[in-house]
């Protein structure tokens, strides 16, 4: 009736209704003797699960939090290289070519070269995960994302010892992404994460959503999420992945550095120079409603706390 | 009809477009992220009404076109109304905590402006009808409604620090616009000085 997650291929293409009501269908079964064995190694790239049995999906998910619908979360984006407005990426993203797609991959690694779409996606398992997605500008969803593990990618990219750090670039085609034209940010858009941070279990490069193809406007056809850090991190339409000794400078702290950081670890206690970060708006729910207190990294702290230790997260903001 | 009465049933429709706007918004189901979208449209149209209310003297002035003042009441009251609105989703997004709305006006610049425009537009909508000008004195009056134009600079500079882009041009013509009004009062000014 259902098919292997580990088969499914993004395009096999999933209502939104018959999506939830497959959730609803794994949570329960998964209460259930059999269900552990339908969906276990669904996710089976991530070392911290061997010891849990529970079903691969609950163990990066907020299963029981509501996802926001498909349209809200196609509907609502951040993606300067087109509007510096969240309506329009939608409709203006749609110009960009993705297929053919090529991501080169090099730096302080042994194992960097270029490699086609089809290639790079097929080095890891496919796997689905629900995360929550928390904007710097204070606004939240919850997306269930499919994709591939970052650690798994990387580690066959063999780091050699000095790579320190990942840098991530997107997408520089001042053709197909028109406010490259212009000083809305530097271009291209480059984030980094630590090469440990990158190697968390929880760290992925979605290419889909709601078990279709990731849509342009949400940073086709591949895009990095680390939830437990503000969405600017999660870079879109990525081109370029190489190894290096020194931080990369991400753009957006280029663009503003009193305001957004290196890390941008979620962090209700650390306010943007603008707004709280304390609460969110929980896209998709009633106007009177909707806000949501902010946990500390986006809700994983048990899973990341541990990178951070001994820093001072006010000042590594 | 009367022409008068003719334009303003016109002027009202105007200024309730954004007004159903917010509505459908809200309740049809328009909005994705409510909050946001109620601050900007209205903050965007208050703004915009205030300072259409401030050009109806200078252009009365070079025009003679003395009939534009029956509408200047309605201007400024109607950007009052979205910036009541503005002001209560404000509230609502600190949860109508006292504490956090304080901490919120005291430790955010933007905030503060937004909050002492507010203050003294609120002093300006209170003081709006007929009955309160004749208790001031049209002297008074004119003094206290002058705080107009320093509550639409603070209202534009409010604007031009929450913008998140470099390249937001928008509140920029606000204030180029509000600039222009306020050199034509001193103009004005001088010139009656003069004769």
């Amino acid at each position: 009736m259902f098919k292997d997650p580990l088969k499914l291929k993004d395009n096999d293409v999933t209502s939104e209704e018959n999506y939830n009501n497959r959730r609803e269908f794994m949570k329960s079964a998964s209460k259930t003797f059999i269900g552990a064995s339908i969906v276990s190694g669904a996710a089976m790239g991530s070392g911290i699960l061997g010891a849990k049995a529970a079903p691969a999906q609950t163990d990066y998910s907020a299963l029981d939090d509501k996802k926001t619908s498909y349209k809200d979360i196609t509907g609502y984006t951040n993606f300067y290289e087109f509007s510096l407005n969240k309506r329009e990426p939608t409709k203006l993203a749609q110009q960009l070519k993705t297929d053919p797609w090529t991501i080169e991959v090099g730096g302080e690694c042994n194992n960097g070269g270029k490699f086609d779409f089809d290639t790079f996606t097929k080095m890891a398992d496919k796997e689905e995960r629900i995360y929550r997605f928390r904007c710097v500008e204070a606004w939240s969803m919850i997306i269930p994302w499919n994709g591939l593990s970052l650690a798994t990618l990387l580690k066959q990219f063999d780091p050699n010892s000095k790579a320190k750090y990942v840098k991530f670039t997107t997408l520089h085609d001042e053709d197909q992404m028109p406010l490259q034209r212009t000083k809305a940010l530097t271009w291209p858009y480059v984030e980094g994460l630590r090469l440990d941070e990158a190697m968390n279990p929880l760290a992925f490069i979605a290419t889909g959503l709601y078990g279709k193809d990731l849509p342009k406007q949400n940073g086709a056809p591949l895009r990095l999420i680390v939830p437990w850090k503000y969405g600017f991190k999660n870079i879109k339409s990525i081109v370029k992945i190489e190894f290096t000794q020194m931080q990369p400078i991400n753009t957006w702290n280029i663009s503003a550095p009193d305001e957004y950081g290196f890390y941008a670890n979620v962090n209700p206690k650390v306010p943007h120079a603008r707004w709280s970060q304390a609460t969110e708006r929980v896209i998709g729910a009633s106007l009177f409603s909707n806000m949501r207190k902010t946990d500390p990294f986006n809700s994983y702290e048990s899973e990341v706390a541990d990178l951070y230790k001994g820093m001072d997260l006010k000042v590594h903001f | 009809m009367n022409p008068v009465t003719r334009n303003k049933i016109i002027l009202y429709i105007i200024i309730f477009i954004p007004f159903f706007q917010i509505l459908q918004g809200v309740f049809g189901g328009g909005y994705i992220d409510p909050i946001d979208e109620i601050f900007e449209t209205t903050g965007q149209n208050a703004l915009r009404l205030i300072i259409a209310s401030l050009l109806v003297t200078p252009i009365i002035y070079f025009t003679n076109y003395k009939k534009l003042f029956a509408y200047r009441r309605i201007l400024g009251v109607a950007g009052f109304c979205y910036i009541l609105i503005h002001a209560l989703t404000w509230g609502l997004s600190q949860q109508f905590m006292i504490d956090k709305m304080v901490a919120d006006v005291a430790d955010r610049l933007f905030i503060l402006l937004g909050f002492s425009a507010f203050i003294m537009l609120l002093l300006l909508a209170l003081t709006s009808t007929d009955r309160a000008m004749q208790k001031m004195g049209i002297k008074r009056w004119k003094q206290l409604h002058k705080l107009n134009y320093i509550l639409s600079i603070l209202g534009g500079v409010h604007f031009i620090l929450q913008s998140k882009s470099k390249m937001a041009t928008e509140p920029y013509v606000y204030m180029v616009i509000i600039a222009v009004v306020l050199l034509s009062r001193v103009y004005i000014i001088q010139k009656r000085k003069k004769s």
